[in-house]
């Protein structure tokens, strides 16, 4: 029957859509070979998209899409189709014709299917810059209940970033001599992973954050040295105990000779900036300023929030806070 | 004390392996003189003869010592000694005090006798003269290590030792090895070393030079403050010479040395090939004539014979080659005739001279004529057997055709350009040489590697100008060259061309690795010239603020981005990205350099690789211009990963161009499957300590510190049939040490799994060899279905990049898809008119050309399958969800075949396969050839075994299953080319249905034909006349009569009258059913009747012919 089909379609045949047609290749055909230009094609494609195969729906929905303007209504009752691919497809089109509103995007972010909701967040992405309700709205999705949506606006509402401003940055053709270099303890370091991705609004960062519950670890080693090798978000806690403050210094920078892979860090609660330049700096040697946010003669907390995205993960090279001095 | 006094007439010395290829017969003294010179020379600057009066003071009377340890004086008969003991705690030797005297500023000659009382096997050094205490460089300015010279006889393997000495420059230290030679215990020998002030460096054993190096720039050596230690090293660890030492003589010249054995005054050597293959256009013999002494030899002539295995000679030849020179080396050429029968040959050669002393100079050398060999499918053993070990080298001659046994000495000619001397001369290794003969008359080949532009091959001091820079002028912290600079495809070219020269003579070299793992250690670099560079590319654009590392940027973080994921043509960061990986990283002209360098010495057919080739983003061009491009696989968790880059190095290779190819051709493809496995992904250490409940497996006891263990045989099968199901020129396997069982190693990869050798070897035997040469044959079957891999995906969004697992890909094999791998190009180039369904995963943004193309696609009925993360400008027809990994590999299996059951849910209505297979377990491939199709089945039903099962982690262990294949077609019948037969078929009219039962992870190829086969013939003439050449032609034909429309498996026996084989035995592929080969009658065989026997390999059908030979 098939090939009958192909064949005679070959040759200009042109059947007429027939949801009772038992073959869903055929029927697609059908709407795949519809003459657009005509009126009662619109009529036919709203019916094939009530077609039992999916495959045959989403075709429908893609010409109608094509259509545009004309197909406007059609399209606005697709939103609320059974079938997730055809409401997000709709919610695309809806926001490319210019007809898309807020609601068509609450209604989305709160649609069971995953294509919509991606949809949706595609489309807030595309804001940019964002302004006040597309933030909020994006700060919804990150907690979406799948990772790769969460992902997605990961980026986009993390509101921690500092621009890496180092000493060698600020002086020109000096010599920057390290006065000392003093390492943080490899031992004593709380470990949580953060799959929801909320440490930061719960605050983990603070020094007075209640870590009793977080796993035991050291750094210098991979955190699957520990157990389990995480993908996504982990937090490490730290303290850490300084000398007396040094006589003289231009700088003080805590330098991380590698994170695998991205880093952002807080020295006792106060956000000191991050090492985020994807796969390819799991093994980099990084600096941070910290002149500013270090207690001298005291204990000193550290917050380290790590992104792994492959294979093994964590601070797995020893961190040291150096003192830096241009050399006159 | 009497083997003492006689020792040095019972020297026995060889080069390493010399005596595998030309064998020494006999020789003649020339020469009367002594090795040793005056000790009253003035420009003796120390003398230590360890006896006298005074033996503790040196013959000249400045340097007095002192005994070190145990060490003590003695004498015997005329010679004095100094008694030193082996020890890496305690110091042994005598220690001379420190003087500026005994640093010369310039040449210098030190030489002393050694007599050893033990075995020198087992001991990594042991130190004959040391004033340098550290012979490696420190990177420690002002040290007074690295200075003044050291001598020291190190391990060279095998039970062979060889001289090295060191010559302490303060910045550097440079080190001349010997050649490998047996040090016999019981004998007095001279060893010496001169430096000429000016860069040059002789070793000599026994008067005879046996090590020479050139130290480009350098004049004399450093003058340090250590004194001199005899017998020992300064300080720090020790290693002392066990055995007697005497005559230590330092002079400010240098000096010249004879031979002590007369016989090696003058001699002849055979030292380039020694190895042919019948009918090849060089059939030269070179012949060498060394004059080890000063004396002139006039008119100097070799007559040269040629004897067959019977003895008898079979053709005579004088050469005459003029006056040789004192020092000097002639070299000449005999002219093996090679159309006469395989086998060994001797050739004597005996020298003659008109000085009368010169008679009886000879040697005699075995030269073998290797027969010629039907093609076959290259077998790579991306490693190196120990040549020297029969265990091992039986399980490589099993196992593989190829091995890496040609390391070109890298730093040895960068030297050599930098200062405009011989390249060529820089990477001669008479090692090589030996080994490259061997393999002809063992019958393997073997691969050069060659890393011109790798870092750690080139010397850091000579490429500090050339390392990549980041944004800030700074070297990134993995030093990397950059290889856009000239000088560096300069050096690539001409180390092409120096390796082609110094080995292109031999047949047995056929391959050669450019680099290997470096594109993916490279970053995106900052000097002047990258950033013109791009300039030029981007039509005045500057490198853009974006980019980072090597593997793209995250659109997600960019302001300027494109909406609905759809990137414009000429949007910055994908322009950048793609520059770099097409040219800006620069490792594809190096290697293309490397490759147009080594053909340009004449041999077109020695094929050059780049791996691993797709370990980079989805854009033509990785590997340049080399012949063929490779990519690994570790089978661990699933076999089903070699489907997967197999799959992506075809689409590489589809959008290349072989550098200098003319017709123009397209790169092979290679594909390699680790021996190795992680431990960590197969049976963690820290597994098996924290769980008390696992049992651990028996190789743990063994092995408990193995960081890599062996595939066990399974899966080595199962990975076989999946590379050997696509159309590959050549199979690979990495990680010898794990195949094989070797004492005493230490490496870190460990034999684990002894089945898994023989099962390599079994399968060679059973699949490769005999069906290799069909396979080479076959194209692939023009695909329907396309798996689109983005680019601008990799580059922008993070995904699906080379190092990623694309599990959704194995849901296509369980669904028996047969997807071609394409590209954004490939999409631009060809469009998607050839394909009916295609998938795009991690397709998250593309170029808006691509979304075109793909809209044009879905609206001519195309089916597009992809997943959530599909560019919001497309709409997909089948959604397929991410599959996430989990830790238990049934579990993961599982879960994959489910997601084939659904995709077929919704796919199989809109699209119909050419092979089906009623079970997701047996996995069908299909390639065809006119009306033949060669359908692969492989069963990938596995089980958690005792080998790593027990840790969860991969099912090891095969497990019997069956399944129903059927093929769309009318008619047809099939053969089972593993089982060599015919099968019973089930035609209904539309499909053909064969039902079979599958071994564990066993794999087979069924050809399917319109007709069958019926016979076979062999078209000979009935006479061929000796030394004439005639044309041989098998045919096989089907019911229809006519050569059947296929690739054919054949095996062809042609056997001489005395039953030996000859030319063309072995496995070969009768395309379009017939094959012609050219049977060329050897000169000196006798007259007689040939056999030939001729197998087709499908049902089994023989045939036999005679050939009388007159």
């Amino acid at each position: 029957m098939k090939d009958i089909v192909y064949y005679l379609l070959m040759f200009g045949f042109v059947f007429a859509y027939d949801s009772s047609v038992s073959d869903p290749n055929v029927r697609r055909i059908a709407v795949t070979a519809l003459s657009l230009e005509k009126t009662e094609a619109l009529e036919t494609l709203a019916k094939a998209l009530a077609d039992e195969h999916p495959v045959v729906r989403r075709t429908a929905i893609r010409s109608l899409v094509s259509l545009g303007k004309p197909a406007l209504r059609i399209i606005e009752n697709a939103f609320e189709n059974d079938d997730g691919e055809v409401r997000a497809a709709s919610l695309k089109a809806l926001f490319v014709l210019g007809t898309g509103t807020k609601a068509h995007i609450e209604a989305a972010l709160a649609d069971k299917h995953p294509s919509v909701r991606r949809a949706a967040v595609q489309i807030l992405l595309d804001r940019k810059p964002y302004k006040e309700g597309t933030q909020a709205l994006l700060e919804r999705v990150s907690q979406d209940e799948m990772a790769s949506i969460r992902n997605l606006v990961g980026n986009a509402v993390w509101p921690f970033f500092k621009p890496t401003e180092l000493l060698k940055h600020r002086v020109v053709d000096l010599v920057i001599e390290t006065t000392q270099s003093l390492p943080l303890p490899l031992d004593g370091w709380k470990l949580k992973p953060d799959s929801a991705m909320t440490g930061h609004k719960q605050k983990w960062f603070l020094p007075e954050h209640n870590d009793n519950g977080w796993n035991s670890v050291s750094i210098g080693k991979f955190w699957g040295d520990f157990g389990t090798n995480y993908i996504g978000h982990v937090w490490y806690r730290g303290r850490f105990v300084l000398p007396v403050k040094p006589k003289a210094y231009d700088a003080i920078e805590i330098e991380f000779t590698a994170v695998d892979e991205s880093a952002w860090v807080w020295i006792n609660g106060e956000y000191a900036g991050q090492h985020d330049i994807g796969p390819e700096g799991w093994n980099e040697v990084f600096q941070l300023d910290v002149t500013s946010l270090l207690k001298w003669g005291t204990e000193n907390q550290i917050t380290v929030r790590v992104l792994n995205a492959a294979y093994a993960g964590g601070i797995h090279k020893p961190v040291h806070i150096n003192v830096l001095k241009v050399k006159n | 004390m009497n083997a003492l006094l006689s020792g040095q007439y019972l020297i026995r010395r060889t080069l390493a392996f010399v005596a595998s290829s030309a064998v020494i017969l006999s020789a003649v003294v020339i020469g009367e003189q002594t090795a040793v010179q005056k000790t009253s020379d003035n420009d003796v600057l120390a003398l230590w003869l360890f006896g006298g009066k005074t033996p503790a003071v040196d013959e000249r009377g400045c340097y007095p010592f002192t005994l070190r340890g145990s060490a003590t004086f003695g004498k015997d008969g005329t010679r004095n000694w100094v008694e030193t003991f082996f020890d890496t705690v305690k110091p042994s030797g005598v220690q001379a005090g420190s003087s500026t005297k005994l640093s010369p500023e310039g040449p210098f000659s030190i030489d002393l006798w050694v007599n050893g009382k033990e075995d020198l096997a087992g001991k990594k050094a042991v130190f004959l003269i040391d004033k340098m205490h550290i012979d490696y460089d420190l990177n420690k300015a002002g040290s007074q290590q690295m200075r003044d010279y050291q001598i020291k006889l190190i391990d060279a393997g095998k039970g062979l030792v060889a001289i090295q000495g060191a010559l302490g420059f303060g910045d550097m230290v440079a080190r001349v090895k010997s050649s490998a030679l047996v040090f016999q215990p019981g004998g007095w020998h001279q060893i010496a070393m001169t430096y000429d002030g000016a860069g040059e460096c002789i070793l000599y054993y026994d008067g005879e030079p046996v090590g020479r190096s050139t130290i480009a720039g350098r004049h004399g050596v450093l003058a340090g403050s250590y004194p001199v230690v005899i017998g020992d090293r300064v300080g720090s660890s020790y290693g002392g010479f066990p055995g007697y030492i005497s005559h230590v003589r330092i002079s400010k010249v240098v000096r010249s040395y004879i031979p002590i054995d007369p016989a090696r005054h003058v001699i002849i050597t055979c030292p380039e090939r020694t190895s042919f293959i019948r009918m090849e256009k060089d059939n030269k013999v070179t012949l060498q004539v060394r004059n080890n002494t000063d004396q002139v030899r006039p008119s100097v002539s070799l007559a040269v014979v040629l004897f067959d295995e019977k003895g008898t000679a079979v053709s005579s030849k004088n050469i005459t080659m003029g006056n040789l020179k004192g020092r000097d080396v002639i070299t000449t050429a005999y002219e093996f005739d090679i159309s006469m029968r395989a086998g060994t040959y001797r050739l004597d050669v005996k020298l003659s001279s008109s000085q009368s002393d010169s008679k009886g100079v000879a040697a005699s050398f075995v030269l073998f004529l290797a027969a010629q060999k039907p093609n076959a499918m290259t077998v790579i053993n991306w490693g190196m057997p120990n040549w020297t070990n029969e265990y091992e080298m039986n399980v490589f001659r099993d196992c593989f055709t190829h091995a890496m046994g040609i390391n070109p000495d890298t730093r040895g000619m960068w030297d050599a350009m930098r200062d405009g001397k011989d390249m060529t001369a820089a990477t001669i290794k008479d090692s090589h040489v030996n080994l490259l003969n061997r393999a002809l008359r063992e019958d393997f080949r073997l691969c050069a590697v060659l890393h011109p532009a790798r870092m750690r091959y080139v010397p850091e001091n000579t490429t500090s100008n050339f390392i990549r820079i980041d944004r800030e002028g700074k070297p990134f912290k993995e030093k990397q060259v950059c290889c856009l600079f000239p000088e560096i495809q300069e050096f690539c070219r001409k180390t092409g061309e120096a390796v082609g020269r110094a080995y292109g003579r031999y047949p047995a070299f056929d391959l050669a690795l450019i680099h290997s793992e470096v594109v993916d250690h490279s970053n995106p670099c900052f000097h002047d010239h990258d950033r013109k560079a791009y300039s030029i590319w981007a039509h005045g654009q500057e490198i853009p603020d974006g980019v980072m590392g090597s593997w793209g940027a995250d659109y997600r973080q960019r302001l300027d981005f494109p909406k609905w994921g759809v990137v414009q043509k000429d949007y910055p960061l994908r322009e950048y990205y793609l520059w770099y990986w097409k040219e800006g990283h620069g490792w594809n002209q190096a290697h293309t350099s490397v490759h147009l360098g080594l053909h340009a010495a004449g041999r077109d057919d020695i094929r050059t690789w780049f791996d691993p080739a797709v370990r980079a983003p989805a854009l033509w061009g990785s590997g340049g211009g080399v012949d063929a491009i490779l990519e690994w696989s570790y089978t661990h968790p699933d076999p089903l990963r070699v489907a997967v880059q197999a799959d992506e190095l075809l689409a590489m290779a589809d959008g290349s161009e072989v550098a200098g190819s003319f017709p123009k051709r397209k790169q092979q493809v290679f594909k390699m499957t680790q021996i190795i496995w992680y431990r960590s992904k197969s049976a963690p250490k820290a597994n098996l300590q924290s769980s008390a409940s696992t049992q651990a497996p028996s190789w743990v006891a063994r092995h408990p510190d193995a960081n890599f263990i062996t595939m066990p045989p399974d899966h080595l099968r199962e990975s076989l049939w999946l590379m050997l199901s696509r159309p590959i020129s050549g199979l690979g396997y990495h990680g010898w040490e794990s195949l094989v069982e070797s004492k005493g190693t230490t490496f870190k990869y460990q034999c684990t799994d002894l089945r898994t050798a023989p099962e390599l070897a079994r399968l060679m035997k059973t699949v490769v060899r005999p069906l290799g040469p069909m396979l080479l044959e076959i194209p692939d079957r023009q695909a329907d279905i396309a798996y689109l891999e983005s680019f601008t995906s990799q580059v922008l969004a993070g995904k699906g990049s080379g190092w990623g697992d694309k599990y959704r890909y194995y849901v296509l094999q369980y669904a028996q898809l047969q997807p071609q791998v394409v590209y954004e190009e490939t999409l631009a180039r060809d469009g998607l008119g050839a394909f009916k369904v295609l998938f795009a995963f991690d397709c998250d943004v593309l170029p808006e050309s691509v979304v075109t193309i793909i809209k044009g696609f879905q609206a001519r009925g195309g089916i597009l399958v992809s997943d959530e993360s599909l560019c919001p400008a497309l709409n997909a027809d089948i959604v397929l969800p991410q599959i996430e990994r989990k830790p238990k590999a049934d579990e993961d299996r599982r879960s994959l075949i489910e997601g084939s059951v659904l995709l077929r849910k919704q796919l199989d209505a809109f699209y119909k396969r050419h092979v089906d297979s009623s079970s997701p377990d047996i996995i069908t491939r299909v390639r065809s050839f006119l009306g033949a199709d060669y359908v692969f089945a492989v069963n990938d039903a596995r089980k958690y075994g005792d080998y790593v099962g027990m840790y969860g982690k991969v099912m090891e262990d095969g497990v019997d299953a069956d399944a129903t294949l059927t093929i769309a077609r009318k008619n047809g019948v099939v053969y089972d080319l593993m089982k060599c037969k015919q099968l019973p078929v089930r035609a209904d009219g539309n499909s053909l249905s064969i039902h079979r039962d599958f071994g564990p992870c066993e794999g087979t190829v069924f050809l399917v034909t319109e007709r069958a086969i019926e016979t076979v013939a062999i078209i000979i003439p009935p006479l061929a006349k000796i030394g004439k050449t005639v044309a041989l032609g098998i045919e096989v034909r089907d019911t229809s009569g006519h050569p059947v429309d296929a690739v054919v498996p054949l095996h062809m026996v042609v056997r001489t009258q005395d039953g030996n084989a000859t030319d063309w035995c072995g496995y070969h592929a009768a395309v379009k059913g017939t094959l012609a080969v050219p049977l060329s009658i050897p000169g000196n065989e006798p007259k007689g009747v040939w056999r030939i026997e001729v197998t087709e390999l499908a049902s089994g059908k023989k045939a036999d012919a005679a050939l009388r030979i007159e």
